[in-house]
């Protein structure tokens, strides 16, 4: 035994270097793949936290409605208008062809929400133009929180997948 | 925004719009303007009827229809009825009537489906139909052509 180890100690060190190098790959392969996992996760949870402020800020929409605060609901659609931009264009890739979809028509429907807004300055509100403006801030809430459902769902799953080692992802 | 020159593919979008709307492929919803509907098409995109009034020789004001296409917060381009006259649109949804009608007909296809006034209306006809009993139903012949 000794003799054939002095003999081929060079064959054993290549095979040993051999295995040491794959399990080195496959372990940087598995690190790598729980870097991107921890990346996306971080990522969707940003995208889950944007979509819930915006969903928050649309919603106190009708405590300045009750109150007709007509500008500051204007600002408030401002921001909301500019936090869905950046939504739609920062978490693209988190977004389904539906999130695309229902950000554009939640951004429509907001845009067309302060142009009439900006008629009440000068002019009160009739009582079927009231009742659409309620109505457009319970749609774009309930586009809103479908985007959010989705979203924090893929957080679960993302979580699952790291946790089993990226057998659910 | 400038006015855009009508192409071939304008034309196309609104025969498609048209088409969808009449067969009842589109869900317009309504929005915060009386006079705006919006219905999704998919991805960053938008259709959006409007109803506008117009002033005639006159001086009468007439309703209008103006279509655009939206996409994320854009306006790409918006067409009315005298834009579309001068093309295929009329002929290509398959009817002999200007443009205007068709528009018009649009517009009130998609308020009905934006307000759910044909489903619920033919939830409470289906109501009344069980109430009066079926020897009562009318027949399809004697449907209002829309």
């Amino acid at each position: 035994m000794g003799d054939w180890l002095a003999g081929n100690w060079g064959s054993v060190a290549s095979v040993v270097g051999l295995l040491l190098s794959g399990w080195a790959a496959i372990a940087a392969t598995f690190a790598r793949r729980a870097a991107d996992e921890a990346k996306k996760a971080v990522e969707i949870r940003s995208l889950s936290s944007a979509l819930k402020n915006c969903g928050d800020d649309v919603s106190s929409l009708e405590l300045y409605f009750d109150n007709k605060s007509w500008k500051p609901a204007e600002a408030v659609i401002s921001r909301t208008l500019r936090e869905l931009s950046y939504i739609t264009s920062r978490w693209k890739d988190h977004l389904d062809s539906n999130g695309a979809a229902n950000s554009s028509l939640a951004s429509a429907q907001l845009d067309t929400l302060q142009n009439e807004l900006r008629k009440f300055r000068s002019r009160a509100p009739k009582e079927s133009e009231l009742r659409g403006i309620y109505k457009v801030v319970s749609r774009v809430t309930a586009l809103l929180a479908t985007e959010l459902g989705k979203s924090e769902a893929k957080i679960e799953v993302v979580t699952v997948a790291r946790k089993t080692g990226g057998k659910h992802a | 925004m400038p006015e855009l020159p009508v192409s071939s593919e304008m034309v196309e979008f609104a025969v498609n719009v048209a088409r969808a709307t009449i067969n009842d492929k589109l869900e317009w919803e309504v929005t915060a303007d009386e006079d705006v509907v919006f219905a999704s098409l998919g991805g960053p995109y938008t259709a959006k009827l409007e109803r506008v009034s117009r002033r005639d020789d006159n001086e009468d004001y007439y309703p209008d229809y103006e279509l655009a296409l939206i996409k994320g917060r854009d306006e790409l381009f918006r067409l009315d009825g005298e834009m579309l006259s001068g093309t295929s649109f009329a002929e290509s949804v398959g009817s002999d009537q200007y443009s205007h009608p068709i528009l018009r007909n649009m517009w009130t296809r998609a308020i009905l489906k934006a307000k759910k006034v044909t489903e619920d209306l033919i939830e409470v006809n289906r109501l009344l139909l069980t109430k009066l009993g079926p020897a009562t139903a009318i027949e399809d012949d004697d449907e209002v052509p829309f």
